[in-house]
Formats: C-alpha cells, structure tokens, sequence
C-alpha cells in the first residue's frame, strides 16, 4: 500500500454528504412535436421524462450540458434540464460541440454558416464563417475545430485552426454517407447505407447493421448516439463508449 | 313451415281501427284487395302468416275471423272476441292445402271486410334431399340449411326430382340464386321426366364473406329458400416466444407470436404485458414495457398463411425488462385463443452499467450508473490505485449508504437505476491517482466494478 506521505492521502472517510444519488440521464431528445425530453436509464432500459422545453429545432447533450437552438435563440441547459444561458441567435438549424469534459464549444448557425466559441457566462464569439455544406462540428482540442463536409468526394473530416479557420488537414471519410455526428473525443459517427461506422482518430473503423439507414444522427452525450431511422423505424441509441458497439431500442413519446 | 308474407286490409276493418298484414321475414307488408299466396305442389301445402294490428288510439276487437273457399283452412287464430289494445296485435295462420292440380281461390273476413286469397297447386315434381341417404321431402319455402362452411371451403348438397304423377314432367324452371350458391350441377334443362322416374342434381355452397348467406331454388314455379353460414376459420393457437427465452433485468428482448400452423384466416389480436414485483411497495417500474411506445399493450394483426403474428414495426417487438426483480406475465389473445408466459427476473447484486473517475479541483470525482433490481442496496468501497497499480492509503474506503439508497429508490421514477457521484477530496498530488474500483453490496451479494482508469 502506498502510504500518504509518498503519494496522496485521501479523505479518511468517504463522507454521504459529498456524494448524490439521482437518476441517470443519458441525454435529452426531440420528440415528434419537437420538445426536448429527458432520457433516463442505462443501457437497455431506457425512460423518457417530461419535456423541458418546446420549439426546438437542433439540439445536442453532453454529461454535464446540453445545447438547445430556437427559432431566435441558442440555450444551455444544465445537466438537470434547467436554463444555465440564453444567447440571440439566427433562424435556422445548428450543430454543437462539446469539450471532452461536456462543456459546451461551438456552435454552428447551419443558415448563416457562422462558427461561434460558446462559454458559460459570456457572449457568442463569432470565430469564422462556413459556405461549405457542414454536417458535424467537434473541437477536437483547444486551438482546433473538426468538421464533417459533405463535398463532392463524399464525406470529408476536416481539422482547421479554430482562431484563423485555416485548414490544416483533410481526410476522406466515406465516399457515399449520409448523416454524421463528431463526438468531443475525436469519434466520427456516420451513416453509411445500411450501417452505422465509427472511426477514431487512428483511422480504425468499427460498424454495425441498423434495421434501416439513419435518417439522422444526434450526440446524446460523450458515449451515445441518437439514430433517428427512416420509413419511420422509430429510433435507436448507439453505445460507442465501451469496445463492441451496442445498439438499443429507445421509446418515443408518439401522437 | 309456414309460409310467411303480410296483407294489408284496405279499406280497414271496424271504422278503421284494425289493419292487417302479411308477414314475410324481417317485415310486414299492407297489401290490396287480394293476396297471392303464390304456387305449391299438389301435394303440398304452405302457412301464411297474417297480422291484425289496430291502428287506434283506443282498444278494438276482432269479432269475425273466416276464411272460406276449398283448400284454405285458418291453421291458428286466436279465441274469439279478441280484444285488441290500442296499437297491438293478434296474428293468425292460414294454411294452403290443395286437393290437386289447379288454380284455388278463398274469401278471408276480418270483422266486416274481406279479402281474396289466391293460390295455385302445380303437378310438379316432388323435391327430395338427400341426407345421409335418407331423403327428406321438400315442401315449398322450406328452408335448406347447409350449415356453416369456413370461407373458401364448399359444402354440396345432393337432389332428387321425383315425378309422382301419371305424366310426363317436362321441367323447365330449375334455377339457383345467391352469390354464395351454385346450382344446380349434374341436371340439363329442359328435363322430360317420365312417370315414376328420377334424377338428381346438386347445389353447392361456397361462401365468400363470413355470416348468414341466402339463395333462392326455383322449381317448377315453386320457391325454396336456400340458407347458410360464411364462418371464418378457426384462429391457430398463439405461442409467446422470447429471445432471449430467460432474460434478466435491465435488457431489451425480442418478443414474437408464432403459431402451431400456418393462419387460415384474419385477426387481430392482442400482446398485454404484467408485471409482479417480488419487491413490495416501491414505485412501479416504467421501464418495463414494448418499444418503442414503452407501453404494456399491443395488437398484431394476422394473416391467411402467415406463422407468426405482426405487429406495428415487423414480426418483433422489442421489450424492456426494466431493473426490478419479479414476474413478467405476458398474454396473447387471439379470438378465442390464448397463451401466456411468464418471465421470472431473479433478483441479483447490483449490476454496474458504467464507472467513470475524474479530477477535479482539490480532489477526485467518482461516478457509475448501476441498477438494483432488489432495491437494497446498502454498503459501497472504493478502492484507489496508483498509475503503478498499487492501493493508495487509506486503502478501501467503505460506507453504509443504506438509508441514501432506501429514500432514493422510494421515490425514484425509473425503477431500480440509479446514478452515483462520490466527491474524494485529495491532499497531494491528485495526478498521482491513477485508477479506482468501486464495490457494491445488496441483499444479494456484492458486486465489483472493473478497474477504471483516472
């Protein structure tokens, strides 16, 4: 045993006062009348709360946020749901990044093509502006941005310096793929016909078969994914997290 | 049988106050002056049904009932005087009975109005049915019931035309009608029977649509009534199978009806889903219920052919098992048929679903998403390591948190799940902490996480 004096010492005692115990929340996704609902559960079992907000067009969740986009306005929620900051916002869809620790990063205004750093307590700083067809945003580390293109090649990881927008590298992600997601810790999520593929930063590629293509993909926090299926398969949640990919079943609040 | 049609007393009888009518099926019907009792065989007869009804505001009686002219006779009437209350009625049967060939007329009084009955009694054939090789004699309007037939499925009934008389029967009229009857098979018209000669014919029943199905068989100007019963098939009996056939608590399991042979028919049916608790008094578990509406109720549709049931989203629904211990009882209902499983979730030592250690500020966060099916959750240890692996001082540290678990799962909406973070302040280096493990105990027995990395 390591003693305190080489090391560390710990608390002598683990104290209940230092501790919670709550209901874990994987995430928060849209329902059919795009309200924001919490998801509870853990793997293979999974219940939806009430909805904690209404008239949202993007959204994305981390352990510790989740970003929110009105018709007028960006949101950030806490872990609990509750509204942490309110920002002006262009109409219009958007794509968010977290930090590896679930802080939020960036925002992406899908109608303006404008890149914004986010942080708690202080207003949106435009970074650069975008023409190019963006479906992903990550922030793979402090001085970068990563994007996910769809470009005449086909999907298209790209690496640009955060502060200049200057490209700095530029990948080949898959030739034909449809909707793809960057996760804070460098994972590209994408669909790709009827699968769903995870790449790492080290270019290795993991896939498993969804029952139809993804119509949609969304970040429910660091280690799951939201796949919203087409024909109206219903949706699906993706545990990119552990070795083997996982997917589940997720209920949905239906008219 | 009697012979059922209505008749119409106009003018009304006894200042207006009585009408009569002929019953036929379903109605009655007023009718003129005379009455066509229609065509029987010679050596038949028919009833036909009459109605008295007063039309009146006030009671009236039937004083006069009659009927005269050879071959007529009332079959049934009631005792006379009949008085009859303001908007009753009696009913009375007059039965037709030929002596032999010919036209027949009779008068029918009904207190002070009368009425022309009108009948014919034809030389024809007699109509025999055969069953089980005993023929049955027909009578016209009888009814010829062929009983209930699955769709799809024919039932045939054989004939016999029999000339009694001592002349030749040249048959021109032998006609089927009704979509669900074929008729008459095995017979060429026109047919020249010979005195005390025979033939034989057939009619079929093929029904289309389920429930009671009518035709007519016209002979020789006489009308039997043709009747059966479209059934639908008999649904299979349901079988409930799981995949995994013994799942346990927290998974989604793939839930689907089969039946012992294939469907003949289609259904609905109906897939409910119960839950015991083996813990008493906690909150009901939400989890537990069908994807992706988390429901306890579905219905499946099923379809000629078909070995298993479908439901919404395919020939499967996935089901979640939710993080209590007890049973699943899940019930399909198809038509008369039923199944039932029941799923028993043992109860187990806290399952961990995920374990993550990060520092922050002046110390060490810990967190882990688990369930506890049994909900008894009591002591938790942590055990921290250094980046060599070595246990750092003060070694595992414990605590009773019994009474934390108690209060949350009391109240808790999502069943057995919970989420822990346990804040370690850290004098020294914190960077130094390289790894933890976390255990935790229920009524069941412990469970130990893997060794997670700082």
């Amino acid at each position: 045993m390591v003693r305190p004096g080489v090391l560390l010492a710990l608390a002598a005692l683990w104290a209940p006062a230092q501790s919670r115990l709550e209901a874990p929340r994987v995430g928060f996704v849209l329902d059919w009348e795009n309200r924001l609902r919490p998801l509870y559960g853990i793997a293979g079992n999974f219940v939806l709360g009430e909805a904690v907000a209404a008239g949202v067009i993007s959204a994305a969740s981390s352990t510790r946020a989740t970003l929110i986009k009105l018709e007028r306005e960006l949101v950030l929620l806490d872990a609990h749901g509750a509204v942490r900051m309110r920002w002006e916002a262009p109409p219009g869809g958007a794509l968010f990044a977290f930090t590896p620790a679930g802080e939020p990063a960036l925002v992406y205004f899908s109608e303006t093509g404008e890149l914004c750093r986010i942080a708690a307590g202080q207003a949106l700083a435009p970074l650069w502006t975008s023409r190019d067809w963006l479906i992903a945003v990550g922030k793979p580390d402090d001085g970068r941005a990563a994007l996910i293109v769809r470009s005449e090649r086909g999907l298209v990881l790209r690496t640009l310096h955060l502060a200049s927008g200057q490209l700095e590298q530029e990948s080949l992600l898959a030739l034909d793929a449809g909707p793809a997601v960057l996760l804070p810790d460098g994972l590209a999520v994408y669909a790709r016909g009827p699968e769903l593929c995870v790449k790492g930063r080290d270019e290795s590629e993991r896939c498993v078969s969804l029952p139809t293509p993804a119509e949609a993909l969304g970040q429910l926090n660091q280690d799951w994914v939201e796949i919203v299926l087409t024909a109206g398969a219903g949706r699906m949640a993706l545990r990119v997290g552990t070795g083997s990919l996982a997917l589940y079943g997720l209920p949905e609040v239906k008219p | 049988m009697p012979r059922l049609m209505y008749l119409g007393l106009l003018p009304v009888c006894a200042a207006a106050q009585l009408q009569l009518f002929v019953l036929g099926p379903g109605q009655e019907r007023p009718v003129q002056d005379i009455v066509d009792l229609g065509a029987v065989d010679a050596s038949d007869s028919s009833d036909t049904v009459f109605r008295v009804r007063n039309i009146s505001t006030g009671s009236a009686t039937l004083q006069q009932l009659t009927v005269a002219g050879a071959g007529f006779s009332l079959a049934q009437k009631p005792a006379l005087p009949a008085t009859i209350a303001a908007a009753g009625a009696v009913e009375f049967t007059v039965r037709f009975q030929p002596q032999g060939p010919g036209t027949y007329s009779a008068v029918l009084t009904v207190n002070a109005v009368s009425v022309i009955l009108r009948a014919a009694a034809v030389a024809g054939p007699l109509l025999w049915l055969e069953t089980d090789g005993q023929p049955v004699k027909l009578s016209a309007e009888t009814a010829i019931d062929f009983g209930a037939v699955e769709l799809g499925a024919v039932r045939t009934h054989s004939f016999i035309l029999e000339n009694a008389t001592a002349g030749v029967l040249a048959i021109t009229e032998l006609v089927v009608s009704g979509a669900a009857f074929r008729g008459p098979l095995g017979v060429e018209l026109p047919l020249r029977l010979e005195p005390r000669r025979s033939a034989s014919f057939q009619i079929s029943f093929q029904p289309a649509a389920a429930g009671r199905q009518e035709g007519v068989l016209r002979l020789a100007g006489r009308v039997f009534r043709l009747t059966g019963e479209g059934a639908e098939p008999p649904l299979p009996k349901p079988l409930i199978v799981v995949d995994p056939a013994a799942p346990r608590s927290g998974q989604q399991v793939r839930v689907a009806i089969r039946f012992a042979a294939a469907a003949r028919g289609s259904a609905q049916g109906e897939l409910s889903l119960r839950f015991e608790p083996a813990v008493q008094g906690i909150p009901d578990d939400p989890a537990i219920g069908f994807l992706p509406s988390a429901g306890r109720v579905l219905t499946f549709s099923v379809e000629p052919g078909a070995e298993a049931a479908r439901f919404a989203g395919g020939a499967e629904v996935v089901m979640q098992t939710g993080t209590t211990a007890g049973k699943l009882i899940l019930s399909a209902q198809l038509g008369g048929q039923a199944a039932q499983a029941v799923l028993v979730l043992a109860a187990e030592p806290v399952a961990i679903d995920a374990v993550r250690g990060a520092r922050n500020g002046g110390g060490v966060e810990v967190s882990l998403t688990a369930f506890d099916n049994t909900r008894s959750a009591s002591e938790l240890a942590f055990t921290f390591y250094d980046r060599d692996g070595r246990v750092l001082e003060p070694g595992t540290i414990s605590a009773d948190a019994t009474a934390q678990f108690r209060r949350y799962f009391e109240n808790s909406p999502v069943g057995g799940v919970f989420a822990l973070r346990a804040q370690f302040p850290v004098s020294g280096e914190a960077a130094r902490i390289g790894a933890v493990e976390v255990e935790l105990k229920n009524s069941v027995g412990a469970t130990r996480s893997a060794r997670v990395s700082f």
